[in-house]
């Protein structure tokens, strides 16, 4: 998942007190006045609050989460003739186009992908949408695509997995010839700090090296046969 | 049972709402469309390689998923025939290793017979005496259950 950096974090703080406020506008306006003029200004700013939604994944959740709820106060069977098209249709469908998108790579934030989902579950049960622009939207062959991603993850986990297990033994392996180089050291450190020993070990050396190597026949036997 | 991450936790539960919203669109599209999406969906490999390609509880689940969403959400009617070669696959997965699996496969049964009672009595009453051995299985579940 990406962090984010305080600027960004600022700016949707602020984005998102904007959204809060235009909602209780709206809502305010829509609650108070029921005259066709003030509906076709709520239409453009149910509008507005779209282009906003376009904006970012971010301002989708959180437009869409506003719009869900000044449409569960106030029925949006008397909006349809504000705009050629519904407005909640349209962020149904925009909505469905971010489920759509390949998980992975260009979907990096499955967090609000699932309450982006929620959010239209609750304005396919609560709503007036056309069911079959939505399927157009999110696709025959989501489940496909679904499956592979998975398959993509798991192949991902897998490499990582043994990327991290090579790395481990690389460092075991490491740290193995650290200690044995340290205790190299430590031999050859001992023995100049003990030249006796060193004298001891040089002439039992010697000892071993001018006996006469010992050749039976019996051991070699074969191959001399 | 293998503890998933929280993004692949994440993950499952997003396919789980786009499959109720799959369900919640069927439910409400003209007949004839939702059975063309069906035969795509559910008679093309996709619903097969959830249900028997898949190696994991979690993916399998999804295999299972679906058939309770099309169950559900979509009139007898309009579902088409050959979905009902499930009621077999179903069958057959009760003798999974998998007790979780062999409890969604007695499940799936059951809303199929809820369905389409003569589905499944066309099937004899093998399956009914594989469903009769199986509650001792599910009885025990909290012993036996090291499978996963």
């Amino acid at each position: 998942m990406v962090s984010l950096g305080v600027k960004a974090i600022q700016a949707r703080e602020l984005e998102r007190k904007y959204l809060v406020n235009l909602r209780s506008l709206i809502t305010q306006i829509i609650k108070s006045n029921s005259q066709k003029t003030f509906k076709e200004s709520i239409g453009r700013m149910l509008y507005s609050l779209i282009d906003l939604h376009e904006k970012s994944l971010f301002c989708k959740f959180v437009s869409a989460t506003i719009l869900e709820e000044i449409i569960v106060d106030v029925s949006d069977a008397g909006y349809e003739h504000i705009a050629e098209k519904n407005p909640i249709n349209h962020l149904a469908c925009s909505l469905a186009s971010v489920i759509s998108k390949p998980i992975g790579i260009s979907r990096t934030n499955i967090h609000e992908t699932f309450l982006v989902a929620r959010v239209l579950i609750e304005m396919l049960r609560n709503h007036k949408v056309n069911h079959e622009d939505i399927l157009n939207e999110i696709g025959v062959n989501f489940l496909q695509k679904f499956g592979i991603e998975i398959e993509n993850l798991k192949e991902q986990k897998k490499g990582i997995n043994a990327i991290m297990k090579q790395e481990e033994e690389l460092q075991n392996d490491e740290e193995l010839n650290e200690k044995e180089e340290l205790e190299f050291e430590d031999d050859t450190n001992t023995t100049k700090e003990n030249p006796v020993e060193e004298f001891k070990s040089l002439n039992d050396e010697k000892s071993i090296n001018t006996e006469p190597e010992k050749f039976n026949v019996f051991d070699e036997g074969i191959d001399l046969l | 049972m293998r503890e998933l991450t929280c993004s692949e936790k994440m993950y499952f539960e997003l396919i789980q709402n786009v499959i109720e919203i799959w369900g919640l669109i069927l439910a409400k599209i003209m007949p004839e469309k939702a059975a063309t999406f069906i035969e795509e969906l559910v008679m093309g490999t996709t619903t097969q390689n959830w249900l028997l390609k898949k190696e994991t509880i979690e993916e399998k689940s999804i295999g299972f998923l679906i058939l309770y969403t099309i169950l559900e959400n979509v009139e007898y009617k309009v579902i088409p025939p050959a979905f009902w070669s499930y009621t077999q696959v179903l069958c057959d997965l009760t003798f999974d290793k998998s007790i979780l699996v062999r409890k969604s496969c007695a499940f799936g049964l059951g809303k199929l017979d809820h369905k389409a009672p003569n589905e499944l009595s066309q099937k004899g009453s093998g399956i009914l005496a594989r469903l009769g051995d199986m509650i001792p299985e599910v009885q025990n579940i909290e012993a036996v259950d090291t499978t996963d």
